[in-house]
């Protein structure tokens, strides 16, 4: 069995160092906490409204090829910076917005949405109207991106 | 008669040559996009930070060795218990994320992001080529081996 693994690690280190994809040895990845994780229900939170998730879950949906992430926040907010990979409909122009982002939404796919985090709303109140639309399948992050990118996981700006 | 079956040369050769072609797609992917292939081992959240690259090197070799080794019929038995290690801990991993609700892509034949997800299917897949690998490591099959072509019992 030694054999083996001595032999996969040669062939692979070595196959790392010539693969252009290749990575480093040693990572170096923010990892979770599985304590405490961020305060995700507002007091303005009513039955029925969707599920707030924690970030934990928030990090488990990003890597679901099922799930699309929601910025609600202002176009400015969001080219200054937003998790990686999401679609900008902010609730305040929801209307001009929304003939782009109905196409990319399947009625299977899980929606995500936030704001900046714990200090604004609008995540809040578009899940609800998400909801209202006939989404069945809104969460709400409602740590959102300040949250996230404490944690220095994946963001971008345009 | 379910012993005959288990003890035939034929099927224990098929069992054998399949598990090993299944490892051997299941590394392919993985070796040439280890960047990406780390990222999922993160996503489990089970290894610490520093080895997940490490592992994410490592581990496509070595399913692809022991699928090469079923497959030539060397090294049979240490190869089924590596196979059959990786499962177990597979599982493991797969229950632990299903266990905390983390909704992540498997990792298993594929990179992509399109790949599968975390489910109860894939407990069951692994379930069933851990019994694969067990077959393996007990009858020790050599049926159409390198090892017999070359004369060795």
């Amino acid at each position: 069995m030694g054999f083996l693994l001595l032999a996969a690690t040669v062939l692979g280190l070595a196959s790392n160092s010539v693969n252009p994809r290749g990575v480093a040895v040693v990572g170096n990845y923010p990892r979770i906490e599985y304590g405490p994780d961020s305060a995700v229900v507002p007091p303005s939170a009513e039955p029925g409204d969707p599920p707030f998730i924690t970030l934990k879950q928030a990090y488990g949906k990003y890597h679901d090829p099922g799930t699309i992430f929601l910025d609600t926040r202002d176009p400015d907010d969001y080219r200054a910076g937003h998790i990686k990979g999401a679609v900008n409909l902010p609730f305040d122009w929801f209307d001009d917005f929304w003939p782009d982002v109905e196409p990319l939404l399947d009625g299977d796919d899980e929606i995500v949405v936030y704001c900046s985090g714990a200090e604004c709303e609008t995540s809040l109140y578009e899940g609800r109207y998400l909801q209202e639309l006939g989404y069945r399948r809104v969460f709400i992050f409602y740590g959102g991106l300040s949250d996230w990118v404490n944690r220095g996981f994946p963001a971008d700006s345009m | 008669m379910i012993s005959k079956i288990l003890t035939n040369e034929g099927v224990g050769w098929l069992v054998r040559v399949s598990l090993g072609i299944l490892f051997i797609w299941a590394s392919a992917d993985k070796i040439f996009h280890p960047g990406a292939f780390a990222k999922i081992v993160n996503n489990y959240q089970i290894l610490p930070g520093e080895l997940v690259n490490i592992a994410a090197i490592i581990l496509p070799w070595l399913e692809l060795l022991c699928g090469l080794s079923l497959i030539t019929g060397v090294f049979v038995r240490p190869s089924a218990a590596w196979l059959g290690l990786l499962l177990v801990v597979f599982t493991l991993a797969v229950s632990i994320n299903l266990g905390r609700g983390i909704n992540i892509n498997c990792g298993c034949f594929s990179t992509s992001s399109h790949a599968r997800t975390l489910g109860v299917s894939l407990l069951l897949q692994d379930f069933g080529m851990l019994l694969l690998a067990a077959h393996v490591y007990y009858y020790n099959n050599r049926f159409l081996s390198i090892r017999r072509f070359f004369g060795a019992r």
